[in-house]
């Protein structure tokens, strides 16, 4: 299982090559993405950059341009998208069937990300977007490995990728869910109120929370999918760069345990020594990114 | 314009029904509240027009959902499916006459995507009716050309595949969320959120359906 790291800039890039990441990815300001603003890249140089850095080690960048995008803004993406593949950048990151469509009449040679928001929890869905020329999928973070076979061991030859849920988990469908977010809350203005999954409601009997499975029961699927053929595994961008690099040191580490051939109790085990809340986004989600020197793990 | 009542998984009594010249039965939101055979056959003999309403699917939700949606349409139990999963809509091609609707799901998708592919695309899957309770959406739904049935009085705001009642992803289940909506407050909040199902909502009740809707879906009171 290979590791997939995004980025917010060169630093961050050195620093997880470094480290072991298998590819980078990043966004750019302007081309839309599902992260906040200030997580993507000033332009199209600052990704060169980290492309050139990647290209050092043999490494592959994508870029993340996974929303829904409008008719006006495919020219100038189309257009970033080609200079992009011109300096190296290996593939792009999408969710929006129109827009891979036309990407894939355009013959850009760029390897095709299907984004975990696109909706595809089954083997019809990925017929349709195999119809539409995607080369990987990320599975949806609510996917569980029960219902993934055909997904992990599709007919199309498509290339998969997890999420490690039992240290980075969304209680609702990330791409369905319209309730206030820090995400969203670009002006910076960010309460109690932006962090609606993680509030205790009072209603039912002994109160409310959104819940969510089990550290033990996302260890497992951890373990399954990686014996399931998962291809890669994602340590998303984060506005925190100390969380993610904590994130990225603690998924290499369960990693390293399968790639040993550990039992799954023994993983199970393992997993459960680690400190993570895999929904901790309070004080984390403060923008700090890494400094010019690298950051501490 | 046409009244229709979100009837779910189970045949309500006929005194429910009384005004309402649709139903929609089914789930947009959890594939384990199909219903049986059975019920949507009821509907359709207390003269009501049926829709069957599916959700985002698993493999095993997928087959179990094509599989009611061919037979029911067949014995004239259904006319309209509400489709959610991009996966459903080769299925359901095969079946001429049944017509179909982009559910609130698809439609977050379908109702942003370029437009000139989106209505090629909702042509050749024979996509004709949009669902919504959001006013911008539908009228970007109208925009395609599609005629738009909404929802009230609450609005979806998200949902989960894990079911908060009985906490498990599986297909199989208790359907302890049957009569079971929670109100949840929380102080922070300017309003309370609806817990039905796996789906979230909140009270949309200064939201009123668009003169030009052609029908309004209402829940069970």
């Amino acid at each position: 299982m290979k590791f997939t790291v995004g980025v917010k800039s060169a630093a961050e890039a050195e620093w997880f090559l470094g480290r072991g990441a298998d590819e980078l990815y990043c966004g750019i300001a302007g081309l839309m993405n599902n992260r906040l603003p200030k997580e993507n890249l000033r332009g199209a140089e600052a990704a060169v950059e980290i492309v050139r850095l990647a290209a050092a080690r043999g490494a592959r960048v994508f870029l993340a341009v996974n929303e829904v995008l409008p008719a006006c803004v495919y020219g100038r993406a189309m257009d970033t998208l080609a200079e992009l593949r011109r300096k190296g950048l290996f593939g792009v990151i999408l969710r929006d069937p129109a827009f891979i469509a036309s990407l894939r009449r355009r013959r850009s040679g760029l390897y095709v990300t299907l984004s975990t928001l696109a909706l595809c929890f089954n083997r019809g869905s990925l017929d349709f977007f195999a119809g539409l020329g995607v080369d990987r999928l990320v599975l949806p973070m609510q996917m569980t490995p029960e219902n993934a076979g055909s997904l992990l061991r599709n007919r199309h030859g498509i290339e998969t990728e997890v999420f490690c849920q039992r240290l980075y988990y969304g209680v609702n469908v990330d791409s369905m869910c319209f309730l206030p977010c820090p995400q969203t809350a670009e002006d910076g203005d960010r309460k109690f109120r932006d962090f609606t999954c993680l509030l205790r409601f009072s209603g039912p009997p002994g109160g409310y929370r959104m819940p969510m499975p089990s550290p033990e029961y996302m260890l497992n699927a951890f373990y399954d999918f990686y014996h399931g053929g998962a291809d890669y595994v994602k340590v998303a961008r984060w506005p925190n760069t100390l969380r993610q690099a904590d994130l990225f040191m603690k998924v290499r580490y369960l990693v390293k345990l399968l790639d040993k051939g550990a039992t799954r109790k023994m993983f199970v085990h393992e997993g459960m020594k680690i400190d993570s809340k895999p929904l901790e986004y309070g004080k984390s989600f403060t923008y700090r990114p890494a400094p010019s020197a690298a950051p501490r793990a | 314009m046409e009244k229709a009542l979100l009837t779910g998984r189970l045949l309500p009594p006929p005194r429910a029904l009384k005004g309402f010249s649709r139903a929609v039965a089914g789930s947009e939101f959890c594939q384990n509240r199909l219903p049986e055979p059975g019920v949507l056959r009821g509907l359709r003999e207390a003269g009501l027009g049926v829709t069957l309403a599916t959700s985002i699917l698993t493999d095993a939700g997928l087959s179990s959902a094509a599989a009611l949606a061919a037979s029911a349409f067949r014995r004239g139990f259904i006319d309209e499916v509400i489709v959610n999963d991009w996966g459903l809509l080769e299925p359901l091609g095969c079946l001429r006459g049944l017509r179909l609707s982009a559910g609130r799901l698809l439609g977050v998708e379908l109702s942003a995507t370029e437009p000139s592919w989106t209505k090629r695309f909702l042509a050749e899957h024979g996509v004709v009716f949009a669902e919504t309770d959001d006013l911008a959406m539908a009228a970007r739904m109208r925009a395609l050309g599609l005629k738009v049935s909404w929802h009230g009085p609450h609005a979806f705001r998200a949902v989960t595949t894990f079911c908060p009642y009985e906490r498990h992803f599986r297909s199989c289940c208790g359907f302890s969320c049957e009569g079971a909506s929670l109100t949840l407050k929380n102080h922070h909040l300017d309003a309370p959120l609806l817990l039905d199902g796996k789906a979230y909502f909140t009270a949309a009740a200064s939201t009123s359906a668009p003169r030009w809707a052609f029908r309004v879906v209402l829940r069970v009171p």
